[in-house]
């Protein structure tokens, strides 16, 4: 088969042999594409210090006859290396986090440019650092679960599907299995693990419709982002199956800082 | 391979589970074993031997020892105020060889990974606070790899390393010596233009 040019973002590498890296790679046109870069620990001209991870690169790719055989990787240039996330653990364990998250959920060989995109823009924003990397996590859980087709219902009470927003309480509930918010008088006790003010759910709403750009400009509080994250740090895993270990680094992480043992 | 003698084929099992030893090599290993003086494989079998018997990590610095605290610990040509952090007792070797370093090392044994779940209890970070806490560390140099989980390493441990009065430096990146500037990536090409020096005129 000739080769193939396309896009990519480096979502893992592992070392194989003493010579040899495979490296998972998330393209718009092929998706999730595990690749063999062959020398490339020694290399110096072909892959000299690109095949980072999270970095944007252009790559040739070749296939051999083996259907299920894994690609070479011929040429790759870089597009963005994203200098600032490495320059912060917190930032490093965000970018991971999200990720791995593709990495477990893909399928291999599937079209995936709006995934693509989405994680190309929350890598450029926490390499810039205008936004959150709080806030953009938020984004990127909310917009993978809808794409994924298991977006949390933010709008109406998943048990009697009346407006929250028209009750008298400050805050709904949200729950994992019924896939979105309850409201309180449907919410009985083994639902009322997950509480969310109704300001931080208009705000959830916002961040999986509204214009990404725009992110950067709008105030969280630290409830909605706490409330937010707790919620959505246990929905994603339920949901994709899989808890992965760069979240678990993401939380420990996050308390250390919390208990400024950092 | 059944033709061989059991004590033969032992020998040839166990040399194929080193790392970039096969099959074919492990034999070609044991005849060449079978057919060297009985002196030099005794010496080999005792090294081997010894080795794992004495051979533990340093107590301060957790380099390859043997003894409680290695060689270069107890040097006292050593400066022992400055503090060279690495990931592996490998990379300390090679800074030795370049002869460059003359102070004494802290081997981490890795770098985090989020993704493969090392976190800072996982690696000899608290063990790096406690040595500078000790007061005797005046700079800590940061020579972990340019890869995004040595330099976020880093990053970390200069985090950690902040409240105390000690100077943190990271090891330099650059173009490498004889190396072809069109052959040098972006990352390394704007580190190098970031730190580079003035010539100073003799």
């Amino acid at each position: 088969m000739p080769p193939e040019a396309t896009t990519a973002i480096v979502l893992r590498r592992v070392e194989y042999g003493d010579y040899d890296l495979i490296v998972t790679l998330l393209t718009p046109d092929q998706g999730k594409v595990s690749v063999i870069a062959k020398s490339a620990k020694k290399s110096t001209k072909r892959f000299p210090g690109i095949l980072e991870l999270f970095a944007q690169l252009d790559v040739v790719l070749s296939r051999g006859r083996r259907k299920n055989g894994l690609a070479v990787l011929q040429e790759a240039s870089l597009t963005a290396a994203y200098f600032h996330i490495r320059e912060s653990i917190l930032k490093t364990a965000y970018a991971s986090y999200w990720s791995e998250m593709l990495n477990l959920w893909l399928e291999a060989d599937q079209p995936q440019p709006e995934l693509y995109d989405l994680l190309a823009f929350v890598l450029a924003e926490l390499d810039a650092g205008h936004t959150s990397p709080a806030v953009l996590s938020l984004l990127f859980q909310l917009r993978l679960m809808g794409m994924a087709g298991f977006r949390p219902d933010l709008e109406q009470c998943s048990l009697c599907r009346c407006d929250p927003s028209c009750q008298m309480e400050s805050h709904v509930y949200a729950s994992l299995r019924k896939g979105g918010i309850i409201c309180c008088e449907c919410a009985h006790d083994h639902l009322k693990t997950w509480r969310l003010s109704k300001g931080s759910v208009k705000q959830l709403r916002w961040l999986e419709r509204g214009d990404p750009a725009r992110a950067r400009r709008l105030k969280f509080s630290p409830q909605t982002l706490a409330e937010g994250q707790a919620f959505l740090e246990a929905f994603v895993p339920y949901h994709l199956g899989r808890e992965p270990r760069s979240l678990r680094f993401l939380q420990h992480l996050r308390r250390l800082m919390a208990s400024g043992q950092r | 391979m059944n033709h061989y003698p059991q004590s033969v084929l032992n020998l040839i099992r166990e040399l194929s589970r080193l790392p970039g030893i096969g099959q074919k090599t492990a034999e070609r290993l044991a005849m060449h074993l079978l057919q060297a003086k009985a002196s030099e494989t005794t010496a080999l079998a005792e090294s081997i031997t010894a080795m794992k018997q004495t051979v533990r990590l340093c107590k301060r610095c957790f380099s390859l020892s043997d003894g409680d605290i290695c060689r270069l610990c107890r040097n006292p040509q050593r400066d022992d105020g400055l503090l060279c952090v690495v990931e592996q007792p490998a990379d300390m070797a090679s800074l030795e060889r370049s002869g460059a370093f003359n102070g004494l090392y802290h081997i981490l044994g890795g770098v985090l990974s989020p993704m493969d779940g090392i976190g800072p209890d996982e690696i000899r970070i608290d063990p790096l606070v406690q040595r500078v806490r000790g007061g005797a560390v005046a700079e800590v140099v940061l020579a972990t790899s340019t890869s995004v989980e040595g330099e976020s390493t880093a990053a970390y441990i200069r985090e950690r390393l902040r409240r105390f009065p000690v100077q943190v430096t990271r090891i330099a990146s650059g173009v490498p010596i004889g190396g072809d500037l069109k052959y040098v990536d972006q990352v390394t090409l704007k580190r190098a233009m970031e730190s580079r020096r003035k010539i100073d005129v003799p």
